[in-house]
């Protein structure tokens, strides 16, 4: 399946009536005012905080669950579900976060190959070997590491490594 | 948008008694493809006018300090293209998500958008490309829908153009992979 033959570029962003007319004296305000404008992130912060706290008595009611049911096998359960997490989180940020030179030491710290062949400027672009991704045809600056995903979460989590997200 | 258009926005700009008609005709000229590229990007409507807002106050504070060594049109889609990356960064760290990520997020509130109307096979492809990396994202979206050329887009992002072919091919081998198995 093509994405460019399948579907159409069609806009389907649509904005209020009359946006684009009035956003000259809005922005003309506010240029006037001397007042760029501060991103509202925090706007939904009372529902982040119930949902995190509806999440967290979640993890706890699971947690404590197991702790009634399994009383033998406590801190392999805390253990596990700890595991769990961490390997979430750790598969998240190897999909979103690690710019191009954290990913690069990443594969170098764990890839068995010439590390000089990382650092040919020629390769651009490192992949997992299971991502799926044939190399571009007469192409140079691709490279296929070797390491698989679950490679790097397990290397990640034997070092404890901690993402930022 | 032609180079002309581009003398005449900046020299009326340039003037006192003009300054008011130069900016009008830059926001009229762009406000459309500077609000279509920021919107792919942080998908919602509310947070696209802020940043367009912002991408317009920050390009006429600056305005002098514009050379004409790229167009007016690429200076301005740099500002967009920051001012979004630098949204998305502290969107990143400020909102609580128990799993997955702000894009995931961000995917799923498509379907409950009131200013977004796609039928079900357009929504996925948005969806596809949400789930891409930031970067691979960007460069799919400025190609594939700004049908930018990749050596502007090299401008835009301070990125050789094979490394910009290379995240394309793989967002788009990304996007099929996921049409195919959604």
């Amino acid at each position: 399946m093509n994405p460019e033959n399948k579907y159409n570029k069609e806009n389907y962003f649509k904005v209020p009536d009359q946006y684009f007319e009035n956003l000259f004296n809005e922005v003309v305000d506010k240029v006037e005012n001397s007042k760029p404008i501060k991103y509202n992130i925090l706007n939904n912060s009372g529902k982040r905080q119930l949902q995190f706290a509806i999440s967290m008595a979640a993890v706890l009611l699971v947690l404590f669950i197991f702790y009634i049911l399994m009383p033998g096998s406590k801190n392999e359960i805390l253990t596990e579900v700890y595991n769990m997490e961490m390997k979430e989180a750790i598969t998240v940020y190897l999909q979103e976060y690690p710019d191009e030179s954290e990913i690069e030491d990443l594969f170098c710290e764990l890839s068995e190959k010439d590390i000089k062949l990382f650092n040919n400027n020629q390769v651009d672009v490192l992949y997992f070997s299971d991502d799926s991704v044939p190399p571009l045809k007469n192409e140079s600056f691709e490279l296929d590491t070797g390491i698989t995903r679950e490679d790097m979460i397990n290397y990640l989590m034997n070092e404890e490594f901690v993402p930022e997200l | 948008m032609t180079g002309n258009s581009d003398d005449l926005i900046r020299s009326l700009l340039r003037s006192d008694a003009n300054i008011q008609s130069g900016f009008r005709l830059l926001v009229n000229e762009y406000s459309q493809q500077l609000y279509l590229l920021i919107r792919r990007l942080v998908i919602t409507h509310e947070d696209a006018n802020d940043i367009l807002q912002n991408t317009f106050i920050k390009a006429f504070k600056n305005i002098n300090s514009f050379r004409g060594e790229s167009s007016l049109k690429t200076w301005l889609c740099k500002i967009a293209v920051n001012e979004s990356l630098t949204f998305l960064k502290i969107k990143r760290k400020r909102t609580f998500v128990f799993f997955g990520s702000i894009e995931s997020k961000m995917a799923n509130s498509l379907k409950t958008d009131e200013y977004f109307r796609a039928d079900e096979i357009s929504l996925k492809l948005n969806q596809a490309i949400l789930k891409l990396p930031e970067k691979q994202r960007l460069v799919f979206n400025l190609r594939y829908y700004d049908e930018l050329p990749f050596e502007e887009i090299s401008v835009l992002l301070n990125t050789s153009t094979g490394a910009l072919k290379a995240n394309y091919h793989i967002a788009f081998k990304k996007i099929e992979k996921f049409l195919l198995t959604h």
